[in-house]
């Protein structure tokens, strides 16, 4: 009896060892999950003591895959050669990146630096996954905040402090295709029209198949902005029903029922800037770097989009944010100026004054639109985003953007997205 | 003896010990973060049961679990009658059957993605090959899904068109009922729908009761098809989709983990209740034998 209960505990006793075993393989290393691979450079503190012995080893996740990635690491390469005390590594998520960048932050392997897109930055910034930069980035000399147009810092901007640094801002402007508008013998747009002007050269131009405009690219919030509305204020409060956001949403029902645009399914299945570029739509909301100069066989023109009492403009913002577990926020915090700055010789549009003439450079079949673009930039803006942004935006889309294309009552729409946003933010 | 069971409890050792770190561990974790408030980055905060309290709130969340019973109390049986006629007809000896049996079984061996993908062309409104033979006919063109009350019809049509797999089965099963029931019946004067109903149909109730309890959990877990696909006014967000959205989306782990249990609860009392009335209407021959051989004793 006691020899077969030594049997069973000798049993037991085994499976415990190799249960162990298995899960110290599989914990890691709690310091090497603090940052990546960076454990034997001295800390913020120690460094003043001794030079580094060796570059802060700091890694950037991107998006980036096939050509832009070979682009981004030789610049990754460019700035590594200069740089002194830190040497950067790209590691590349071309495909469900925000799930495995998620996966990495729970699993303590963050990388030190993420591209984000801006409606991420409030969320990763109230979880603490990314951290505040003003601190670091007081000594930095070459990063210039005034540099900067106001509405990409805004973005990365949560509970008063700086999260981020935009690398690339894509105002929305209002494409045109001229050929249209003179058979049509219609007035060419220009940097001041009015939403009414829009819609009267639509009707002009909705004829024989051929539709007045297409403007599923722009974020129904925009049409609050362009009354001097929006979805939240900047301190976090609901704004919607507002009575300057009601005239903009009304304007966007309105542009809906004017019947100057297809309905968004179509063009949806037709693929919305293919619409623009076959000549099947006269007038088309789009990125400011989009391609359409290079691919549309009729001549394009480019001005800011129409207006309400506000001239503005939604810009698509992408930025780097730096991880709360980095090991040396400093020497990071130089790495991503550094790594930043570069970008904006890189990447077109830039979010910043100095940087935004390489667009010359870089795609100088925008030459003939530098200035609108620019005035476009001076004026573009992104979301007031919201720690719960993601199921905000799903909020909008279902209670706000279908029931006005829809036809129903705008201040039905507006009291059932707010009483959504409400229980999602309780 | 007691040595020669020890050896073979040490060369089994792998798999227990890989059954209790990547079945039971997680399973035991899944639960408690079902009780937590978890957004991954952070610790875990429990909040007892709060979770399957605001389920019950949750109005995506009903509106997700309706759509995806609506489609399995469809799909289910419609596939199971699909696969089974589709057996039937190939079963049949006439030239290139074999063909037939690979081509109807084709849908099974390809990728989900790429079927999803192919789905979402045919389906589509304006370039779609479905409203394309509609409008020879002088059909308009039809959003199968862009509007709403379209796309669960869609799915249901997409998971037809994936029936042969289920094909294979059911063929095995009717290959497998012996020759001589149908002599003694056509001896006794039956019809062919006696001898369908009395015979093939009785002989493949195994098979449909499997088809029955795997139609049932992966019409419940329903995700691929329609993470691609989608579908107009939410009718394409399917429990799944919902779930994943929680958990990768809105980074609410905990309340995603909650989701995940109350599925597999469902999963579960459907199976028990399929099980439970097989004994009514499941015939399996070998039980038969054994009750006539403990008479004969």
């Amino acid at each position: 009896m006691k020899k077969k209960g030594t049997a069973r505990l000798g049993l037991l006793l085994t499976l415990l060892l190799a249960f162990t075993v298995v899960l110290a393989a599989c914990g890691g290393d709690t310091n090497n999950s603090k940052a990546t691979g960076n454990n034997n450079v001295p800390a913020d503190n120690a460094g003043k003591a001794a030079q580094p012995v060796e570059k802060v080893k700091l890694k950037v996740a991107t998006w980036a895959g096939a050509e832009e990635l070979r682009e981004f690491e030789e610049l990754i390469a460019k700035v590594n050669t200069s740089a002194t005390d830190y040497e950067i590594k790209v590691q590349s998520i071309p495909a469900d990146y925000y799930q495995k960048l998620q996966t990495m932050i729970a699993g303590k392997q963050s990388p030190d630096f993420m591209w984000l897109s801006q409606e991420y930055i409030a969320q990763y910034a109230s979880l603490g996954a990314i951290a505040p930069l003003d601190e670091h980035l007081s000594g930095i000399e070459n990063y210039n905040a005034e540099d900067y147009y106001q509405g990409t810092v805004d973005v990365g901007t949560y509970a008063n402090k700086l999260y981020s640094l935009p690398w690339i801002s894509q105002p929305y402007m209002l494409y045109y295709n001229q050929d249209m508008f003179e058979k049509a013998g219609v007035e060419l747009p220009t940097n001041d029209w009015t939403w009414e002007e829009f819609i009267a050269a639509g009707k002009q131009l909705t004829k024989d198949g051929d539709w007045g405009a297409l403007l599923n690219n722009i974020p129904t919030s925009m049409y609050t902005w362009s009354y001097g509305g929006d979805v939240f204020d900047k301190e976090g409060n609901i704004t919607l029903d507002s009575p300057e956001s009601i005239k903009g949403l009304e304007m966007y029902q309105k542009i809906v029922n004017s019947g100057i645009t297809p309905a968004r399914a179509q063009a949806d299945s037709m693929g919305n800037g293919d619409m623009f570029k076959t000549g099947k739509v006269a007038m088309y909301v789009g990125g400011a770097s989009d391609d359409f100069e290079r691919t549309a066989n009729f001549k394009i023109g480019m001005v800011v989009p129409p207006h309400g009492t506000e001239q503005v403009t939604f810009s698509w913002i992408g930025v780097t944010a730096m991880a709360n577990t980095t090991a040396n926020p400093t020497v990071a915090t130089k790495a991503l100026v550094d790594m930043t700055n570069a970008i904006h010789k890189w990447k077109v549009v830039a979010p910043t004054k100095s940087g935004f003439d390489e667009i010359k450079t870089s795609r100088p079949d925008k030459e003939y639109a530098v200035e609108t673009i620019r005035q476009a930039s001076e004026i573009a803006r992104g979301f007031n985003n919201q720690p719960k942004q993601g199921e905000i935006d799903g909020a909008i889309w279902e209670k706000l953007t279908q029931a006005i294309e829809k036809g129903e009552d705008v201040n039905t729409a507006v009291q059932s997205t707010i009483k959504k946003i409400n229980d999602i933010t309780k | 003896m007691r040595s020669k069971r020890n050896v073979g409890y040490f060369y089994i050792s792998p798999w227990i010990i890989g059954f209790f770190v990547f079945t039971v561990a997680p399973l035991i974790f899944a639960f408690y973060v079902g009780l937590t408030e978890w957004d991954t980055f952070n610790k875990p905060k429990y909040i007892g049961f709060g979770n399957y309290l605001d389920l019950i709130q949750d109005e995506d969340f009903r509106k997700s679990l309706w759509v995806t019973i609506k489609f399995a109390i469809i799909s289910v049986p419609l596939g199971i009658a699909t696969s089974m006629l589709i057996a039937i007809l190939v079963n049949t000896k006439v030239r290139g059957v074999y063909f037939f049996r690979t081509a109807l079984y084709l849908p099974a061996i390809v990728s989900g993605v790429s079927i999803s993908l192919l789905w979402k062309w045919i389906l589509d409104t304006d370039f779609g090959l479905i409203n394309l033979l509609l409008s020879k006919v002088g059909i308009a063109p039809l959003g199968w899904l862009t509007d709403g009350s379209l796309v669960m019809p869609s799915y249901l049509l997409m998971a037809l068109w994936g029936a042969g797999g289920g094909m294979l089965t059911y063929l095995a099963g009717l290959q497998d009922i012996p020759g001589h029931l149908y002599e003694a019946a056509e001896i006794d004067g039956a019809n062919a729908f006696q001898k369908f109903k009395h015979i093939t149909l009785t002989m493949l109730t195994p098979v449909i009761f499997y088809n029955l309890i795997m139609g049932i959990v992966g019409s419940m877990r329903k995700f691929g098809d329609a993470y691609i696909i989608g579908g107009a006014e939410n009718e394409g967000r399917f429990y799944m989709i919902y779930l994943y959205e929680n958990a990768f989306k809105f980074f609410k782990m905990g309340y995603a983990t909650a989701m995940a249990w109350v599925l597999f609860v469902i999963i579960m009392l459907l199976t028990l209740l399929a099980m439970k009335s097989s004994s009514a209407w499941v015939y399996y021959e070998s039980e038969v034998s054994t009750k006539k051989k403990k008479k004969v004793r």
